[in-house]
């Protein structure tokens, strides 16, 4: 979320997410079909390697993003605070 | 990718994730194949595996959301279980013990009408050139199944299907209206032939129908042109 729109690899988001391939591809093609991403076929700078896919969250993407960083926010201080009180 | 032991089992479990990724999501496994390129030696496998195990996901979900889309050699399994009894039953309707062009009826006319006491065998008998017609779902929805299996092709011509649906529908009422006609009336006996000769038919034909319908794409999947 630091850089939104910036085109990111596969393998870059499965180290920054932690999550596994198998994991992370399933959600990245939902994302896609409901089109909170975008991703496309970058050419290889070097010879001998394959075009790579890359994506990023298109504008809707972005923005859903935020709101459920504040949602996840706001549930966090409403939590804290009822344990605080408890 | 790697020539080394590890390396060949990546590229066997990559090229099992594209034979087994449903055709509209073949450029998510070609992403994920080409990924391989640019990772270190180490991760390759265990991203192949990832790759497999989104291949599988991709093929199971389907079908636990309703999706009817098959791989097509499992339709060769379908055809095999939904037409077979119908290819079996058309056979012998047409040329096997109660062919209709082969068989000489007019010792099973006597037999009906002066044995068993059927009030119309002729009746009886016209019931199985009707059987012999409306089992021809087997052979026809063995060949589409096997055609879709080959080609990728489903039903597209409605007419035909419920042409189809309809002669497998006349089998079950015909077979049931001869044997309440013969005396031997018993709905619980009719069932499994009902299933087999009907309902199994029916569904496979309403499956080769949807199959035949053009599919709309799916939405933010479309591959962007390189830049």
């Amino acid at each position: 979320m630091d850089e939104p729109r910036k085109w990111h690899h596969g393998y870059e988001l499965t180290k920054a997410t932690g999550l596994l391939s198998g994991t992370l591809y399933p959600i990245l093609m939902r994302l896609a079909d409901r089109g909170l991403l975008e991703h496309k076929w970058l050419p290889s700078g070097e010879a001998g390697r394959p075009p790579r896919h890359v994506y990023r969250l298109t504008a809707s993407g972005a923005e859903h993003a935020r709101e459920q960083f504040d949602l996840a926010d706001e549930v966090g201080t409403t939590a804290a605070g009822t344990v605080s009180r408890a | 990718m790697s020539s080394g032991p590890l390396g060949g089992v990546a590229g066997v479990l990559l090229a099992l994730a594209t034979r087994l990724a449903p055709t509209e999501r073949a450029e998510w496994i070609e992403a994920m194949r080409a990924e391989v390129a640019y990772l270190p030696e180490q991760a390759r496998l265990r991203w192949a595996l990832g790759c497999l195990v989104t291949a599988i996901k991709l093929r199971v979900t389907p079908m636990q959301t309703g999706s009817l889309r098959i791989n097509p050699w499992i339709m060769v399994l379908e055809s095999l279980v939904c037409f077979g009894s119908s290819l079996i039953a058309c056979w012998i309707f047409t040329f096997g013990d109660l062919g209709v062009l082969t068989h000489d009826f007019a010792p099973f006319e006597r037999y009906l009408d002066g044995v068993l006491g059927v009030p119309d065998a002729q009746m009886v008998i016209w019931m199985l050139y009707g059987y012999a017609v409306c089992s021809l779902v087997g052979p026809v929805g063995m060949f589409l199944g096997l055609r879709y299996a080959l080609l990728g092709r489903g039903l597209r011509n409605r007419v035909l299907g419920y042409g189809l649906i309809a002669a497998a529908i006349a089998v079950s009422f015909s077979g049931t209206l001869s044997n309440f006609w013969i005396g031997k009336g018993d709905w619980s006996e009719r069932i499994p032939l009902i299933v087999q000769f009907t309902i199994l038919p029916a569904a496979g034909i309403l499956h080769l129908m949807y199959l035949g319908r053009r599919a709309a794409p799916a939405p933010g999947d479309a591959r962007l042109t390189p830049a």
